[in-house]
């Protein structure tokens, strides 16, 4: 078995570029890993083995086009990426076998930058969960401890990563859902700026949220990744017409350049003591080499769980009220009221955390509670924008921690919906903010678990954020591989 | 006897006269086989998004700015949430506020003169899909065909007192808005179509009772029969001491009476809420003052126009409601200001023919610049009226220059002295009598000779050199 | 207050009904959403007068699309085929009354 997987998703792509091996050599590398791997984590929901050992075949006869630059790199998408010849389920019963008449935006630039998708990973059913533990197909399994959560939403893409079965995966972010199973499982993932990459064919949970983004093994690797699929799409009306930079050809920071902020807001959380270690000894690397740390006060955030949640589930509640079962989807066999058929339906096939969002979600909207909940968060939300906007004024970056606590025995909290929400406390700000956010390995805990942090930017600023990932990489300690078969 | 008046008010759902959906490209065609016209976005799939028709945009501002409402640079979509199986995303796209349009008016006649029904707002929504009920096999089927078609919604203000009124005024918005082109306004394929909120109040007071509201009419007969029957039973009601309840109506044509479709209480809780995949709308001022400038006048605009140009009541009443047919007065009159020879041309000649071979002015061949220099023609003497009368089918059917067809045709008009003075002569030779008791004082007799010259001209003389020809050879008669 | 009478109404508007599909057990859902709403009362401290609320942080929006028809052939067909239930080219769903 060729060991391929080894490489970064750049490495890989030089490789090619050099002839060094083929696509379908770096193709079959991950499928066999996946394969060897899958039974233990479970980061899949389809593979598609044949349609990319076909595809990759396609490639090397062709030869190798520089004008693709994801030529031959074997990559997933979360299934809540809408592509042709597969099903897109969102981890949800209620799509169980739908095969949508179209594909996401996302998905055709990876195609035409010439990637191999292989597979379609796992996540909390719609998005709605951090630890995969919601996703109707059973949970994914963390690689570094197979008791533990990947984290989520993207918890498949990530735990996918980390075990080697692709070079770089695209996720979805609405809360955390890119930056936390990041985290987790020891890779990096990037939160660009709402509107930087087109929603169009993405299963929505909170359309004003929502943001994909890549997931990978370096920050060089999202960059590669975000140059193929970021840019204006006339689609997606919140898509922004803004041209996208250069993420490829970045000049090499200095330490001294970089002024941090670190709200006080979240660095004052309660942190599990391996977390905390790894916090404090990272941050006395970055000092030691010449960058500056400075504490910075963003009020609002303490809102921030309440305004997201309201937010989030008034807009999922929406979004989810097409999935009715007249179109497409799950139907209750053997309802002869329409109503009947609506309510069996839903309750049957939507799990019971999609259904309390929509449960919350709804109520904030009915009448007589509009004000009170979904205007005031919407509110809070400006607040909050106007906390980051202020914060960055002095500083190039804000860095906080991405989770309080390591990856979580399963079922540790899913009896405990709200804790669980308070978890999310140190990735969702950034998405009622809107800005770019990345998710980098600041080292192992005692645990052996991996700890992440991240780095906020203000928008548009991908390339910055990147390049200043790409810095804090060669600081911070490298984390290897996960101690999987 | 309780002596109470009916308070109307109403809201107009016209379908925008637009080639696609209000947010996908799906083509709008009424007649089409089911679910042909669908796509991911008006079917609600997973992932689908929305993006706006811009042409609609301008339609409904287009519709507002005719109706003096004021255009919001800046309004917002909402979801409007309820679920039903012709709704396939389980809302609708509406506009709550701010909407694309508020205020404006509308005049019409009443019985008791002319009244002035104010607007509340213009909003943009787009249209679910279509139920039929197949009794054999007791399902619902769902066509969603139409399904995301633009519609405006006009809000009334509860300014309107009886039926009468109420199909008044459905009829002047309704030619209005056709004569924009904002909707197509066909009633048989429900591209115009209204709710009726009615309820009655003591005479003289200002407080409103408690309203019906009647669904979905798209006919003017059944709007008026509706009300009527509304206003009768409400009526009846107070008058047997009873309360009115506030209720969703269905008026049913056949039995010419309503029936409840929704109490109060049933009333759905829409969660009304800003469409987070939709931008703000934004109409820029240069739009809305190009769409103003682009308005046809109203009615009475163009009438007074007319009329202060100095044509006949009746030329300027043709003129005015014919489709189109001011549009094209207009530009020919730019060409050559000949108001009342351009207006009997159209009345007499050119709208005559439009109208058999069913197409609007600016459709026929025949263009206002070519009308216009026929009547250049006329007034200069090259053509007289016989002749320009005799070539004006040529002129409609073919579109091509006045002069050229009239030299084609022999039929420029002579005003050339030499040549009219020999035909007069020839006149003069061939009735000597005539001529005679012309120069005995019979002034009548001139008009005889020169027609005589005309028909010898085959109607190509000029009458004014023809009697001056004439004039000038009885001189000479013994 | 909120209470099960008043979770019933929202799920009512949500089509969904109050069974927590785990347990089978009804207090469940119930509970959480009174938990879950009890805990958004924070809010009430944040001072938010005059502040213009942020629905969506769209930067530099697509403009309106232009009014030109697209034909995709084999879409609507596409479509129909995912349809649970079908009459012809209707999607079909039980009679409503």
């Amino acid at each position: 078995m060729n060991q391929l997987w080894h490489l970064t998703l750049c490495e890989a792509a030089k490789g090619l570029a050099e002839g060094r091996f083929g696509a379908l050599d770096l193709v079959l590398a991950c499928l066999e890993r996946l394969k060897q791997t899958e039974p233990s984590i479970k980061a899949c929901l389809t593979v598609l083995e044949e349609e990319s050992l076909a595809y990759a075949r396609s490639l090397d006869e062709k030869g190798r086009d520089p004008q693709k630059p994801l030529w031959g790199l074997p990559v997933t998408v979360k299934d809540v990426f809408c592509l042709l010849g597969a099903p897109t389920t969102a981890g949800s019963k209620i799509l169980e076998n739908y095969r949508p008449a179209f594909e996401a935006t996302v998905v055709e630039r990876l195609k035409a930058a010439g990637a191999v998708i292989i597979a379609k990973t796992n996540l909390d059913e719609f998005a709605m969960g951090s630890s995969t533990e919601f996703s109707a197909y059973g949970p994914t399994c963390n690689p570094w401890n197979l008791e533990r959560v990947p984290g989520g939403s993207s918890g498949g893409a990530a735990a996918s990563i980390a075990a080697g079965q692709s070079l770089a995966a695209m996720g979805t972010d609405t809360g955390g859902s890119i930056r936390q199973p990041a985290a987790l499982c020891g890779c990096v993932g990037l939160k660009p700026t709402y509107g930087r990459v087109s929603r169009y064919g993405v299963v929505a949970y909170g359309s004003s949220l929502d943001q994909a983004g890549p997931l990978a093994r370096s920050a060089a690797d999202c960059a590669l990744m975000l140059s193929a699929v970021a840019g204006p799409d006339g689609r997606d009306s919140t898509c922004s017409m803004r041209k996208i930079d250069d993420y490829l050809n970045l000049c090499p920071l200095k330490a001294s350049d970089l002024v941090l902020g670190l709200p006080e807001e979240l660095w004052s959380a309660d942190f599990a003591p391996q977390v905390a270690n790894v916090l404090e000894q990272a941050k006395k690397i970055l000092t030691s080499a010449g960058v500056t740390l400075k504490s910075v006060k963003m009020p609002n955030l303490r809102f921030s769980v309440a305004a997201y949640y309201i937010l989030a589930a008034a807009e999922a509640s929406t979004n989810l009220a097409r999935y009715d079962g007249v179109r497409y989807g799950y139907r209750e066999a053997g309802k002869e009221d329409l109503n009947d058929l609506y309510f069996s339906s839903r309750t049957k096939a939507l799990g019971p955390e999609v259904r309390r969002r929509i449960l919350l979600g709804t109520f904030v909207l009915s009448s007589g509670y509009y004000d009170a909940y979904y205007r005031k968060a919407a509110q809070v939300r400006r607040l909050i924008a106007n906390d980051y906007y202020k914060a960055l004024k002095d500083c190039n970056f804000l860095l906080a921690p991405v989770s309080s606590i390591p990856p979580w025995p399963f079922g540790a909290f899913t009896a405990d919906p709200l804790t669980l929400y308070q978890l999310d406390m140190m990735t969702l700000p950034l998405n009622l903010a809107g800005g770019p956010g990345l998710s980098l390995p600041a080292g192992l805990g005692a645990d052996g678990l991996p700890v992440g942090l991240q780095l906020m930017g203000r928008a548009f600023e991908e390339a910055e954020l990147l390049n200043a990932g790409m810095f804090f990489e060669r600081l911070l300690p490298p984390i290897g591989w996960p101690p999987l078969n | 006897m309780l002596n109470l008046e009916p308070v109307v008010g109403l809201e107009i759902h016209a379908q925008l006269k637009t080639k696609t959906k209000l947010f996908c490209s799906c083509p709008i065609e009424p007649g089409a086989e089911p679910n042909t016209n669908i796509c991911e976005i008006c079917t609600g799939q997973p992932g689908a998004l929305p993006r706006m028709n811009g042409k609609a945009l301008e339609l409904a501002a287009k519709a507002g700015l005719a109706l003096g409402s004021t255009v919001n640079e800046r309004s917002l979509f909402s979801r409007k949430n309820y679920f039903y199986p012709d709704l396939p995303n389980g809302f609708q796209t509406s506009q709550l506020d701010p909407p694309i349009c508020q205020g404006g008016a509308l005049e019409i006649e009443s019985e008791s003169g002319p009244k002035t029904v104010r607007l509340n707002r213009i909003h943009l929504e787009d249209d679910a899909g279509k139920c039929v009920h197949d009794e054999k096999r007791g399902r619902t089927l769902v066509d969603l065909n139409r399904a995301g078609s633009p519609l405006i919604e006009i809000v009334t203000e509860p300014d309107l007192s009886s039926s009468a009124e109420a199909v008044e005024f459905l009829k002047k918005l309704h030619t209005l808005l056709v004569r924009l082109d904002v909707t197509e306004g066909r009633l048989e394929e429900g591209e115009f179509r209204c709710d009726v909120n009615i309820s009655l109040k003591p005479k003289g007071s200002d407080k409103l009772g408690v309203r019906g509201e009647i669904k979905n009419l798209n006919s003017f007969r059944y709007a008026g029969q509706a009300i009527d029957y509304e206003i009768k039973r409400q009526s009846a009601i107070y008058e047997s001491g009873g309360q009115v309840l506030q209720e969703t109506l269905h008026f049913d044509p056949v039995r010419r009476e309503t029936r409840t479709l929704r109490t109060k209480e049933e009333a759905r809780d829409y969660r009304y809420f800003p469409q987070p995949d939709l931008p703000p709308v934004l109409i820029d001022r240069e739009v809305i003052q190009r769409l103003k400038e682009s308005l046809p006048k109203s009615s009475e605009q163009i009438m007074n126009w007319l009329l202060s140009l100095g044509l006949r009541e009746e030329t300027a009443k043709l003129i005015t409601e014919r489709k189109g047919a001011a549009e094209y007065f207009e530009k020919a009159l730019s060409l050559f200001s000949d108001p009342k020879r351009l207006a009997n041309l159209m009345a007499e000649l050119f709208l005559p023919l439009c109208q058999k071979e069913n197409i609007l002015p600016l459709q026929a061949k025949m263009g206002p610049d070519k009308l216009a220099s026929l009547a250049r023609l006329m007034a200069v003497g090259t053509l007289g009226r016989r002749a320009a009368y005799e070539l004006f089918p040529d002129l409609f059917q073919s579109g091509e220059s006045p002069e050229r067809l009239a030299k084609d045709k022999g039929l420029s008009q002579v005003s050339d002295p030499a040549a009219v003075a020999s035909l007069a002569e020839e006149v003069i030779k061939a009735y000597p009598k005539e001529a005679k008791d012309l120069k005995l004082g019979k002034e009548k007799m001139l008009n005889f000779l020169v027609g005589k010259i005309m028909n010898l001209s085959k109607g190509t003389a000029d009458p004014k050199a023809a009697g001056q020809a004439i004039a000038e050879l009885i001189k000479n008669l013994p | 207050m909120l209470d099960e009478k008043s979770a019933k109404a929202v799920a009512e508007l949500a089509r969904l009904e109050l069974v927590d599909s785990d347990s089978h057990s009804r207090g469940n859902i119930v509970d959480d959403f009174v938990k879950i709403v009890g805990y958004m009362d924070i809010l009430a401290h944040a001072q938010t007068e005059g502040v213009d609320p942020l629905y969506c942080p769209i930067i530099e929006a697509q403009p309106p699309r232009a009014d030109e028809p697209k034909s995709r052939p084999g879409l609507a067909d596409k479509i129909l085929e995912e349809a649970p239930e079908r009459v012809g080219r209707f999607f079909a769903v039980p009679r409503i009354v």
